[in-house]
C-alpha cells in the first residue's frame, strides 16, 4: 500500500498542555476512523495536518512530500481539503457560492484577467458551477434546485452535506472530516453515511474520520486508530481495537 | 402569445432604460432645485428603494437589466452625455455633479474593504490625498503632465494601499480600525509638518488635463451657447466611473469578490479552501486605494488647489457614510449613496456647522435602522449553466 | 530639565488615563469600544463651565458652604450629568447592535462622539470658540523650593490616583465589581452562574461614566483652555493608551497612558523640531504594540480556538 499521509512524532502543545503528543502514523488510500474521548486532540490533530496549527515538533509528509511548515491554503491545493466539528459554512453566501469557494484552489483566473475580460472568466465559471452541482448531486439532488438559497435556510443535515461537497468538489486526494454527523438524529446519521459511502465508492478518496458513533465508525471505517490525551493508544481493525483493555479504560475511565 | 402579453413584454424590456432616464431626471432636479425639492427627492428615492427591495422589484429589475445590458448602457451613456445640459449649463451644478462622481470612485475603492471585506478601514481620506498630493507634485514640482500624474498617483497609492493592508494581515476588528485612524491622523501631521508638500498652505496652481492639445478647463461653446468648463470634467470623471464600476461589479461577480466575502465571514474556513489571505487581502487595499488614487488626481487638476482639509478624518467618515448608506458590497448601491450624500452635502452649503452634525445621525440612523443600506448586496447569480 | 519633563509626562499621562480606564472598562463587559468616551470626559469638561460661569451654580455654593465643598458639590454634579449621558448612549447606540457585526458599534459610538462634539459647538454658547477653563485649582506652588509642583498639579496626580484606587475597591471588593470581573472573563460563565448581565453593564456605564466625568474636569484643569473638538484626540488618545496596556485590563489603562505620554514628553524635548512628531510617535508607538504585540503590555496572550 502506498502512503498517502505520514506523521513522524507530530507534537503540538498550548502553554503547558500537550494536546497532540509524538503522533506517528501511516495512511494510504483508505477510510481511517480517528477515536478518542473529549478533548483528547482529534481536532486538534486535523487542526496540524490542515495547517491551522503549526506544530511544535515533528513532521507531516503528504505524497511523500513534507507538508509541516505549509500555510493552510498550500496544504488545500496540494490536496487537502476538510470539514470543522461545527459547522462552517458561509451563512451570508449562497450555497452556489459556498460550493464554488470549494473550488477556488482549482480556479487560476488572475484578477487582472477578471477585469479585463469576462469571457475567459465565464467559460471557466461555467465548468465550476457544472463541478459544484454534479458534487451536490452526489448527496441531495434537492440542493441543486436551491444553490441560490442563503445558507441560513438550509437545514442541519444538508449543511453538513454541503460542508462535505464544499471539500470534497475540489477532488482532494484526503478529505478529512470532523464528525460529520455531530447534532444530527439516527436517521440523518445513517443517511450521512450513506452518503459518504456512495462518495467513497464513487471517487476512491481517501478520509479520515473523527466519530463519537462507534456504529457509525464500524461500517465506514477500514481502520481505526484511538487517540487519549494526545497520544495513539490503539490502531487496528474497529474488531481489533474494540477488544484492547486500554481503549475501555480510556473511555469508561477518564 | 396574445398580442396583450406581446404588448407588455415590450412595455417591461423597456423598463431599465426607463428607470436610467427617471434616475437622472431625478437627480437633475435634486441639483438644480430648492432645497426642499433635493430633500423630497431623495426621500422619495430612498423610499422607493426600500419599498422596492421589500417587494422584490429590485430583484426583478435587476433580472431586466440583465437581460437589457446593451440598451439601457446606451441610455445610460446617453443621459451621461446630456447631463451637462439637463444642469442647464450652470457651472456650480456642474460642479456638485463632478464631485459626486469623485467621490463615487473614492467610496467604490473603499467598498472593496468595507464592503467585501468587512474591514473598516478609516483612512480612505488619507489614500485620496495621496492620490491629490502624487498627482499635484509630480505636475506642479516636476513639471509633468497631469496625465503622467494620474499614472503616477496610481501606481503611488498601489504601493501605499499594501501599506496601510498591511496591518489588516496582522489584525482586524478593532485593532485594525484603530490603525487606520492612526494611519490617516499620520498623514495629516506629516503632510501639515512638511514644507515641501506646501504644509498647512496646500498646493495651488495645479494644471488641468488636457486632451488634444486642449486644456480641460477652457469653457466651450455649443451650438452658440458657452459651456462652463465642468462640462468636459463630467465626461472625464464619469466615463472614469464607469469604468470603475464595471471592473467593481466584474471582481465581485468573480472568484477573487468570493474570496473577500469568505474572508469577512470566517479566516480560517477560507484559508483552508486555497484561499492565500496575504495575497487576496492586500489586492483589496491596493486596488482600492488606487481608485482613491484616481479619484484624487481627478480632484487635484479639477480644483487646480489642495490642502490638507480635503482629506482629514472627517472626509474618510463622509465616505464611510457613502457606502454604508448605499449598500455595502453593491457598487451601484455605492455610487448611488455616495452621488446622494454628495448633493445633499452641498445643497447644505448654507448650514456648513451642522454638516458633521448631519453625517454623525446619518451614519447612526443607517446603522439602526437599516444596517444593509438602501440597495443591499446582491446574491450572486450566475447567468450560466441554466437550462431555462 | 529631564525632572521638569518627567514631570510634565506625568500629567499628561494622568489626563490621558482616566479616558483611558474608561475604554478598557467598557470594552471589559460589553466585547466593544465605546469610541466616544474621549468627546464624553470633554462634555463633562464643559459641564463644570456650564455650572460655573452659567448659571453661577460654583458661586451660590461658595456661599453658602466652604470653598473646597462648592468645588467638590460641582465635580460631582457633572459627573452625574455625564454618568446619565453615558447610559443614554448606550441605550441609543450600543444596545441596538448587541450580537451584530461588533464594527457596528464602532461606528456608531465613533458618530456618537461627533454628534455630541458637533452637538456641544452648535449649542453651547460660542461653543466652537476655545473656552478658559475656570481656575478651580489653584496654580499657585505648594512649596518655593520644589518648582513644577503647582496646587493643581498635586491635585491632579493625587486625585487620578485616588479615582484608581477607588476603582481597585470597587471592583475587587464589591460584589456588583466582582460581577464586572466575571463578565469581563467570561460571559458565558458569568451568566451561568446567574450573574445578572444587564445590571452589569448599566453599572459598568455609570461607573465608568463617572470616571469619565472625573477625567473631563482634570483635562480641564490641566489645560486651562478647552474646545468642543478636544474629545477626538483624547478618545483617540485613550483608546490607543488602553490598547498600549491592554485592552480590557484598567492597570494596563495606566501603564499604557503613561507610556503614550512619555513617547510624546521626550519626543517634543529631546527631538529638533519635534513638537509637530509628538503625536506621530504615538501612533507609531500604538501600530507597533498593535502589529507586534496586540495584547498589550499586561493583557495575557490568547490563541484563536479553532
Ligand atoms: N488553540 C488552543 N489553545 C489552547 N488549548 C487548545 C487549543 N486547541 C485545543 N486545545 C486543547 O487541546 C485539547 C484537545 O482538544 P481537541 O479539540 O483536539 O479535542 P477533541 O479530541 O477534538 O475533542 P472533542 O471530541 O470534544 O471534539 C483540549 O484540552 C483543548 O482544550
Ligand atoms: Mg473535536
Amino acid at each position: 500500500m502506498d502512503t498517502l499521509l505520514h506523521t513522524k512524532n507530530l507534537t503540538i502543545h498550548f502553554g503547558g498542555l500537550i494536546a497532540v503528543d509524538s503522533v506517528s502514523c501511516s495512511m494510504g488510500n483508505e477510510v481511517l476512523g480517528l477515536i478518542g474521548p473529549n478533548g483528547s486532540g482529534k481536532t486538534t490533530f486535523l487542526n496540524l495536518v490542515s495547517g491551522i496549527y503549526s506544530s511544535t515538533g515533528g513532521k507531516i509528509e503528504f505524497q511523500g512530500q513534507d507538508i509541516t511548515r505549509l500555510k493552510t491554503h498550500e496544504i488545500r491545493s496540494a490536496g487537502i481539503a476538510r470539514t470543522f466539528q461545527t459547522n462552517r459554512l458561509c451563512e451570508k453566501l449562497t450555497v452556489l457560492d459556498n460550493m464554488l469557494l470549494g473550488l477556488y484552489s482549482k480556479q487560476n483566473t488572475s484578477w487582472w484577467k477578471v477585469i479585463l475580460s469576462q469571457k475567459t472568466h465565464y467559460r471557466e465559471l461555467k465548468e465550476n458551477i457544472s463541478t459544484c452541482l454534479e458534487v451536490l448531486g452526489y448527496f441531495n439532488k434537492n440542493l441543486i434546485d436551491r444553490k441560490y438559497e442563503l445558507i441560513d435556510t438550509i437545514p442541519l443535515i444538508d449543511r453538513r452535506r454541503i460542508e462535505i461537497a464544499r471539500a470534497l468538489v475540489s477532488n482532494p486526494s484526503l478529505l478529512l472530516l470532523d464528525e460529520p454527523t455531530a447534532g444530527l438524529n439516527q436517521e440523518e446519521t445513517a443517511n450521512i453515511v450513506d452518503d459518504l459511502k456512495r462518495v467513497r465508492e464513487k471517487t476512491h478518496t481517501s478520509i479520515i474520520f473523527i466519530e463519537h458513533d462507534m456504529g457509525v465508525i464500524s461500517t465506514i471505517a477500514d481502520r481505526v486508530i484511538v487517540l487519549n490525551a494526545g497520544k495513539i493508544i490503539a490502531e487496528g481493525s474497529f474488531e481489533e481495537i474494540s477488544k484492547s483493555e486500554e481503549v475501555r479504560t480510556a473511555y469508561l475511565g477518564s | 402569445m396574445t398580442e396583450n402579453k406581446i404588448y407588455t413584454h415590450k412595455i417591461e424590456k423597456l423598463l431599465p432604460s426607463l428607470g436610467v432616464v427617471v434616475f437622472f431626471a431625478a437627480l437633475a432636479v435634486a441639483i438644480t432645485g430648492s432645497l426642499w425639492s433635493t430633500l423630497i427627492i431623495l426621500i422619495g428615492m430612498t423610499g422607493l428603494l426600500i419599498y422596492g427591495e421589500k417587494h422584490g422589484q429590485v430583484d426583478r429589475a435587476y433580472i431586466r437589466v440583465e437581460e437589457r445590458r446593451s440598451s439601457t448602457l446606451t441610455v445610460l451613456i446617453i443621459c451621461i452625455v446630456l447631463l451637462p445640459f439637463i444642469l442647464k449649463g450652470n457651472s456650480y451644478f456642474l460642479h456638485i455633479a463632478v464631485m459626486a462622481g469623485i467621490y463615487a470612485i473614492v467610496a467604490l475603492g473603499l467598498n472593496f474593504q468595507i464592503g467585501s471585506m468587512g474591514q473598516v478601514n478609516f483612512a480612505p481620506a488619507a489614500m485620496f490625498g495621496v492620490g491629490a498630493y502624487t498627482s499635484a507634485m509630480v505636475t506642479v514640482r516636476l513639471g509633468a503632465s497631469p496625465w503622467i500624474g494620474l499614472i503616477a498617483a496610481m501606481i503611488v497609492t498601489a504601493g501605499m494601499g499594501i501599506v496601510f493592508g498591511f496591518p489588516a494581515l496582522k489584525t482586524r476588528g478593532f485593532y485594525f480600525s484603530l490603525v487606520t485612524i492612526a494611519l490617516q491622523t499620520i498623514f495629516i501631521l506629516l503632510v501639515v509638518n512638511t514644507e515641501w508638500l506646501g504644509g498647512p498652505n496646500g498646493i495651488p496652481g495645479i494644471p488641468a488635463f488636457s486632451l488634444f492639445g486642449q486644456s480641460l478647463k477652457k469653457s466651450g461653446m455649443l451650438l452658440g451657447t458657452p459651456i462652463p468648463y465642468q462640462m468636459n470634467y463630467i465626461y472625464l470623471t464619469f466615463t472614469l466611473l464607469l469604468l470603475l464600476i464595471v471592473i467593481s461589479k466584474r471582481l465581485y461577480s468573480s472568484r477573487i469578490g468570493l474570496a473577500w466575502n469568505a474572508i469577512e465571514e470566517d479566516e480560517i474556513v477560507a484559508s483552508t479552501q486555497g484561499i492565500n489571505l496575504t495575497k487576496v487581502k492586500l489586492l483589496s487595499f491596493s486596488i482600492g486605494s488606487v481608485f482613491a488614487g484616481i479619484a484624487g488626481s481627478l480632484y487635484a487638476h479639477y480644483t487646480s488647489f489642495i490642502g490638507v482639509e480635503d482629506f482629514d478624518f472627517n472626509k474618510s467618515l463622509i465616505f464611510i457614510c457613502m457606502v454604508l448608506l448605499g449598500g455595502m458590497d453593491n457598487p451601484i448601491g455605492v455610487t448611488i449613496g455616495a452621488i446622494m450624500l454628495t448633493v445633499i452635502d452641498e445643497k447644505l452649503r448654507i448650514f456648513a456647522d451642522y454638516r458633521m452634525l448631519m453625517y454623525s445621525i446619518i451614519l447612526i440612523v443607517v446603522l439602526v435602522v437599516r444596517s444593509q443600506g438602501l440597495l443591499p448586496k446582491r446574491n450572486r447569480k450566475y447567468p450560466l449553466g441554466e437550462e431555462n | 530639565m529631564l525632572y521638569a519633563q518627567i514631570l510634565n509626562a506625568v500629567m499628561l499621562g494622568c489626563t490621558y488615563s482616566l479616558v483611558a480606564i474608561g475604554f478598557s472598562l467598557f470594552f471589559g463587559v460589553l466585547d466593544t469600544v465605546v469610541f466616544c468616551a474621549g468627546d464624553v470626559a470633554i462634555f463633562s469638561s464643559f459641564s463644570v463651565v456650564f455650572l460655573v460661569q452659567l448659571i453661577g451654580f460654583y458661586n451660590i455654593f461658595f456661599g453658602l458652604f466652604n470653598p473646597v465643598a462648592a468645588l467638590l458639590l460641582t465635580v460631582i454634579v457633572a459627573a452625574i450629568f455625564t454618568a446619565i449621558l453615558m447610559v443614554l448612549l448606550y441605550q441609543l447606540v450600543i444596545k441596538p447592535f448587541e450580537n451584530k457585526s461588533s464594527l457596528m458599534p464602532l461606528l456608531s459610538t465613533i458618530a456618537a462622539g461627533i454628534a455630541l462634539r458637533e452637538l456641544i459647538g452648535i449649542f453651547f454658547p460660542e461653543g466652537r470658540n476655545p473656552r478658559s477653563f475656570p481656575e478651580l485649582l489653584s496654580n499657585e506652588r505648594i512649596l518655593q523650593e520644589l518648582p513644577g509642583i503647582s496646587w493643581r498639579n498635586a491635585i491632579i496626580i493625587v486625585a487620578t490616583i485616588l479615582i484608581v484606587a477607588i476603582l481597585y475597591w470597587f471592583i475587587n471588593k464589591t460584589k456588583i465589581g466582582l460581577s464586572i470581573q466575571a463578565v469581563s472573563q467570561n460571559r458565558e460563565a458569568a451568566t451561568m452562574v446567574g450573574i445578572n448581565r444587564n445590571l452589569v453593564i448599566y453599572v459598568t456605564f455609570i461607573v465608568g461614566g463617572l470616571i469619565l466625568g472625573f477625567g473631563g474636569f482634570l483635562i480641564g484643569s490641566y489645560y486651562a483652555v478647552i474646545r468642543f473638538d478636544l474629545g477626538a484626540g483624547f478618545g483617540l488618545k485613550g483608546f490607543s493608551a488602553a490598547v498600549v496596556g491592554g485592552l480590557g485590563n484598567v492597570y494596563g489603562a495606566i501603564v499604557g497612558s503613561m507610556l503614550i505620554a512619555f513617547a510624546e514628553v521626550f519626543v517634543t524635548a529631546y527631538i529638533p523640531g519635534g513638537t509637530a512628531y509628538a503625536s506621530i510617535a504615538a501612533f507609531v508607538l500604538v501600530l507597533a504594540f498593535i502589529l507586534f504585540k496586540p495584547e498589550g503590555v499586561l493583557g495575557n496572550k490568547s490563541v484563536e480556538k479553532v
